[in-house]
């Protein structure tokens, strides 16, 4: 007999690498980039020494904060993780924060997703983005409830985004949470994510969305000072964008007939549903570096497929080449084309993939980015991402900042 | 924060570099749904030890891709124990850690070895790494895998020859 080595090689079910699809690259690899790696080195110290140590650590801690005045807080919680506590071990939750592609809108999205072990709720929306007048934004949260009839335990996040100024965002006397910069937002933003864990002796518990999000409403931004920045996250919008953007529709009851606008974006073979376009471009000069305004958007389907596409521009300077999206990476083969992945729950947990939403999917034309969100939260009628980038390619887009506008589609 | 860069940088020069290696191994021993979750697994502990990972690292990431589906083939054993239970079955077949498409006779053989001998075997014949190279992947010295490689190799003959394979398959599908 030769050897047997010999034999197993030539039943080698995979010959050289695997080549994966290029999404689902960029998703594993976005996802693993947003764990936190934690400590580098752990010192193996006697437990004597150690207490020593610590004593140290905290004189040294307490006589720094007295010295410079250091800001107090608990850190921004991960865009990802497990809920804290063991009443809901198996838990986890995932936030991902797109930008708002309504047209007219300059903001952001949250989309969380949760792994709920018995239930729960989330508060999904959208946001006009945080400016130096309006510095802390309250974009939403989701909360879980667990437990008896009459003991529960309630768990919520709440997500804060907010310009670079803001060091912390207090939500109450007793809570403060530090910022922190996320992948998901451009340089200039920072994001402050509050877990509260709460039990409650009551046959009906209150949402945590309803207590700690009503208290971010509440919330303000301070400085590295402790100072108050701005004004509470609840207070009227003020300035901040929202342009009206001319909506139409070509179904249900109230039809309307998409008009003639700045941008207009069609995909051969789906039906446009519906959209929100812009008849009028203005610059905001005066919002952070890396805010998108939605001048166009459409919701089209086909069959259970469903798709947001939308045209976004430079908010402070429309006609500038955008920036790319934060966290986006080029899709090979697709010039041009990136995919910002979803944030992933901790792997272990993140089986349930029904509910996790599609990466976004981006082209940068010339003075604008033509952006693509696959509804893959559908489950089987969902589109997958690899064949949405297919779809990206075939996109059709009129943009005139200036002089006429882009003819009215043929509905 | 430059620090956290050239990390970020080198994490991503190892997955560019070997993503598409750890996915082949992944699919050599499990079902294509599986491959996703081990290469985001695998890598996620590169990324944490990433001080810590040899150069080449290729063989360090066999090993650690063999630890995690262990892991995961552990889980999914119990699962499977529980549900037989709780049905009023008996145990049921395990999953042999080798992709479907391999066929018999040979899948029975691989099956006959041990745990070890079979990723002996596996590494040096599917891999193609050498033995100093496999030894990194399955965390021993170069003489105690040259030794292991050299009772897997007897008893996969042994193995062939005798027709033990078929014998094992049959009791696993009686059981």
């Amino acid at each position: 007999m030769s050897d047997p080595l010999e034999l197993v090689a030539v039943v080698n079910p995979v010959r050289g690498s695997l080549a994966l699809d290029p999404v689902i690259r960029a998703r594993i690899e976005t996802a693993v980039l947003s764990v936190d790696p934690g400590p580098r080195r752990r010192l193996r110290v006697p437990l004597v020494p150690r207490v020593v140590a610590v004593a140290l650590v905290v004189l040294a801690a307490g006589s720094a904060a007295a010295a410079i005045g250091v800001l107090a807080g608990q850190p921004s919680a991960p865009p990802s993780g497990t809920f804290p506590g063991r009443a809901v071990p198996s838990a986890a939750y995932s936030l991902n924060i797109t930008p708002d592609v309504q047209g007219g809108s300059a903001g952001w999205c949250l989309t969380d997703i949760t792994f709920f072990s018995r239930g729960g709720g989330g508060d999904t929306g959208c946001e006009p983005a945080p400016t130096n007048a309006h510095p802390v934004v309250a974009l939403g949260g989701t909360d879980l409830v667990t437990g008896t009839r009459s003991r529960s335990t309630v768990t919520g996040a709440t997500v804060f985004i907010t310009t670079a100024a803001v060091a912390a965002v207090r939500l109450s006397s007793r809570l403060t949470v530090l910022t922190r910069r996320d992948r998901q937002l451009p340089h200039d933003y920072r994001v402050a994510i509050a877990l509260v864990h709460r039990t409650v002796h009551r046959e009906r518990p209150q949402s945590v969305l309803e207590g700690v999000y009503g208290e971010g409403g509440h919330a303000v931004g301070l400085d590295n000072d402790g100072k108050q920045i701005g004004p509470q996250a609840g207070s009227p919008l003020g300035g901040r964008v929202r342009l009206s953007g001319g909506w139409w529709s070509q179904h249900g009851d109230g039809l309307r007939s998409p008009p003639a606008a700045r941008c207009e974006v069609s995909l051969p073979g789906l039906t446009a549903r519906w959209g929100t376009v812009l008849r009028r471009i203005v610059a905001f000069p005066k919002e952070q570096r890396g805010t998108y305004l939605s001048c166009g958007y459409a919701y089209l389907s086909r069959g259970a497929s469903r798709l947001d596409v939308a045209v976004l521009l430079d908010a402070r300077r429309p006609g500038v080449k955008p920036r790319p999206l934060p966290g986006a990476l080029p899709v090979a083969g697709h010039p041009g084309v990136y995919v910002q992945p979803t944030i992933q729950a901790p792997s272990r947990l993140s089986r349930t993939r029904v509910l996790t939403p599609a990466p976004v999917l981006f082209r940068r034309l010339p003075g604008a980015l033509l952006v693509l969100l696959p509804h893959s939260s559908l489950g089987r009628g969902g589109l997958h991402a690899a064949r949405a980038v297919v779809l990206l390619d075939r996109v059709r887009v009129c943009l005139h900042l200036h002089g006429p506008l882009c003819p009215a589609p043929r509905s | 924060m430059e620090a956290s860069d050239s990390r970020r940088r080198r994490f991503e020069e190892l997955f560019e570099r070997h993503h598409g290696h750890i996915a082949a191994y992944a699919r050599r021993r499990a079902d294509a749904s599986h491959v996703e979750d081990i290469v985001e697994e695998t890598f996620l502990v590169a990324w944490r030890r990433l001080e810590r990972v040899p150069e080449p690292a290729l063989p360090w990431l066999y090993g650690v891709a063999w630890r995690v589906l262990a892991h995961q083939r552990r889980g999914e054993r119990r699962r499977r124990a529980a549900m037989a239970r709780l049905a009023g079955e008996r145990r049921p077949a395990d999953d042999a850690g080798i992709a479907a498409e391999v066929s018999e006779p040979l899948r029975g053989a691989l099956l006959a070895l041990g745990e070890r001998e079979r990723e002996a075997v596996l590494l040096i014949a599917w891999e193609g790494l050498s033995p100093r190279e496999a030894a990194i992947a399955a965390g021993c010295s170069s003489g105690a895998f040259r030794a292991r490689l050299h009772r897997a190799r007897r008893h996969l003959a042994r193995s062939l020859r005798s027709g033990e394979a078929n014998l094992l398959l049959a009791r696993e599908e009686a059981l």
